[in-house]
Formats: structure tokens, C-alpha cells, sequence
């Protein structure tokens, strides 16, 4: 019986991992979506320099959390919107702005499929 | 490098106690859900070892769901035994008294070569010598040679009447009835009642039983 007891240990334990990395992944996921539309925004309405630091602050954000969504997340995926988020700095400019926009689709593209990755059944 | 050999030592010493935890039946012969477990759990655990860029979590999560599931559906299958009997069958007598149950055997999907091929393996060369045998639910053959001590047929285990064993000790309901009259005790009061057609039994109630062995420097030892 102590097995048994081992057992609703370990789902208990299995269920509050689960619920917490869905959580995690969902608000990261999520936040990311929210700040790269924010700066797109920004961009339309000409602040570059707020986008600049708006975008600056996503990125940092994003590498606090890598390192917990490494734990549910394939590294490799990680690491692509990481290097995509970084290139982005460079399009945020009155001359690439019609670029900044196809780039930022790009990423959320990037970050639907994460989410699809992470969230899908099948 | 390191990365993969701390990976791999993690994988296996993980492995090493879901293991541990699903007990020592997991090491011997397999039931039907023991197999495909350890099966899942060997593939399993490979997976973040030869892929690095997954997280440990992807192999390591569905290798412990297997275990709190095996652990969970083994703890319910002893305290009922229906659904352990619907999960992993019952043993099945193919041979008595030197006959072949061929009805048996065609419904086991067995030939006549599987058949004597597990009586060779038992030392058994002629079906003609053998009193009794039984295909356990792992797929093993028991056998009892004529010749050797009548074996006891289980009737009661763990306070359960077994189907069919009354009938192939050819005995019936008043014959138990008077048995248990005579032991003084219940149906469900019997840890275990074996019976031989000769009439001879052996009763095994609850409360006779040994108390739980304790681990004394590494050995077990059974206080009666």
C-alpha cells in the first residue's frame, strides 16, 4: 500500500507540473504575442525610440524565462525565436518599417507554433 | 559530452527507481500491462538521451505517469480481483489427465507444436505423462506429471470463490459449506482454501497469516 501511496504522489506531483508549465508557457507565449503587437503599434504611430526599448524589454523578459522553458520547450525552438527577436532591434526604423512588420508576423508565426507544439492534442 | 553523460546518468537513475518502485514483479515474467509498460518506459527513456535538444521533462513525465498508473492499476486489481481477471485473464487448463483440451487450446490460439514445444521445455516428451497442465496468464505452462502428488486445485483466494475450481476438484457448494461449518469460519475470513479431488484440503485463514516482513540490515526476516 505504500506504493499506492507513491502513485497519488507522483500524479499529484505529474498534475501540479503539468498545470504549472501550461500555465508558464501560456502567460510567456502570451506576453510575447501582447509586447511584439505593442511595438508594431508603436511603430505605426512613429515612436521608434519606444518601440526600440519596448522591444529591448520583451527580449530581456524572454531570456529570464528561457531558461524555465527549456524545461518544457525544445531548445531549438527557443533558440530560433531568440535569434528572431534579436534581429528584430535592427528593423525598427522610419526606412524598414513595411520589414519590421513582415518580420514581427514572422514571429508570431514562430510563436503559434510553439504554441501548437506545446498545447496541440494531436 | 558532459551534458549527455549527466543527461544519461539522470535518465538511468530515474529509470533505475521507477523500476525499483514498480516492485520485483516487473523483473520477472511479465503480464500483458507489465509488458507494454516497460516496453513504453525503455523507449521512452531513450529519447532524451539520444535527443539533446529536448527537455528532460518530455521522457521523464510519461515515464512516471506509466509508473503511477501501473502502481495504481496493480493496487486495484488486488483489491478486486475481477479486474484483474479482466485485465489479465485466468490460468487455463490445456492438459488433464494426459488429454489434450483441444477447444482450449484452438480459443489460446496455440498449436499442437506451441504446445509441445512448452512441454519439451519442461521436460516433458509425451503429453500422456502429464496429470495437469495449466497456461498461466503470462503465457507460461505449469505442469503436474502423473505419477508426482496430485496438486491442490485453488478454490477460495483472498475470500473469493475461484469460477470453475470446485469443478475441477469435483466438488459443489455443500461439500465448501461443510468444509468452512467445520474450520469455523467465513468464505471471506479464507485467505486461501486448496483442494484435491481426493477430498484432502488445505485452509489458510486471514488471520493466521505472518506479520509483515521487516528489512533488518539487509535481510529479510519473517516473524511468525
Amino acid at each position: 500500500m505504500n506504493r499506492l501511496r507513491a502513485a497519488a504522489v507522483i500524479l499529484a506531483t505529474l498534475l501540479l507540473l503539468t498545470l504549472a508549465s501550461q500555465r508558464l508557457v501560456s502567460d510567456s507565449l502570451d506576453s510575447l504575442e501582447t509586447g511584439l503587437t505593442q511595438v508594431e503599434r508603436l511603430c505605426a504611430d512613429g515612436a521608434y525610440q519606444t518601440a526600440k526599448e519596448r522591444l529591448y524589454n520583451i527580449t530581456q523578459a524572454y531570456q529570464k524565462k528561457q531558461a524555465v522553458l527549456a524545461l518544457f520547450i525544445r531548445r531549438d525552438k527557443l533558440s530560433e525565436l531568440e535569434t528572431s527577436l534579436y534581429s528584430l532591434t535592427a528593423y525598427v526604423h522610419p526606412d524598414y518599417r513595411q520589414d519590421l512588420f513582415c518580420e514581427t508576423g514572422r514571429l508570431k508565426a514562430q510563436l503559434n507554433g510553439i504554441r501548437r507544439l506545446f498545447f496541440g492534442l494531436l | 559530452m558532459l551534458i549527455l553523460m549527466l543527461r544519461t546518468l539522470l535518465v538511468y537513475l530515474l529509470i533505475l527507481l521507477a523500476m525499483r518502485l514498480m516492485g520485483k514483479r516487473q523483473l520477472g515474467e511479465l503480464q500483458p500491462a507489465e509488458l507494454v509498460s516497460t516496453i513504453l518506459i525503455s523507449n521512452l527513456a531513450s529519447i532524451s538521451i539520444e535527443s539533446p535538444e529536448l527537455p528532460l521533462s518530455t521522457s521523464l513525465v510519461p515515464v512516471f505517469l506509466i509508473v503511477a498508473l501501473e502502481l495504481l492499476l496493480s493496487g486495484l486489481c488486488f483489491c478486486w480481483p475481477r479486474v484483474a481477471r479482466l485485465l489479465f485473464g485466468s490460468p487455463v487448463t490445456v492438459i488433464r489427465n494426459g488429454k489434450i483440451c483441444c477447444d482450449t487450446l484452438r480459443a489460446l490460439r496455440f498449436g499442437t507444436g506451441d504446445l509441445l514445444e512448452a512441454l519439451r521445455g519442461k521436460e516433458v516428451f509425451n503429453p500422456a505423462q502429464v496429470r495437469w497442465a495449466v497456461v498461466e496468464t503470462n503465457g507460461s505452462i505449469s505442469i503436474c506429471k502423473t505419477g508426482e502428488e496430485e496438486p491442490f486445485v485453488p478454490v477460495i483466494a483472498d475470500g473469493q470463490l475461484l469460477k470453475g475450481a470446485l469443478l475441477l476438484c469435483k466438488k459443489d457448494d455443500p461439500w465448501l459449506s461443510q468444509v468452512l461449518k467445520q474450520e469455523d469460519c467465513t468464505r471471506e475470513q479464507v485467505m486461501l482454501l486448496l483442494v484435491r479431488t481426493s477430498g484432502e484440503y488445505q485452509l489458510i485463514k486471514k488471520e493466521n497469516s505472518p506479520s509483515p516482513q521487516k528489512r533488518n540490515k539487509g535481510l529479510w526476516k519473517g516473524h511468525l
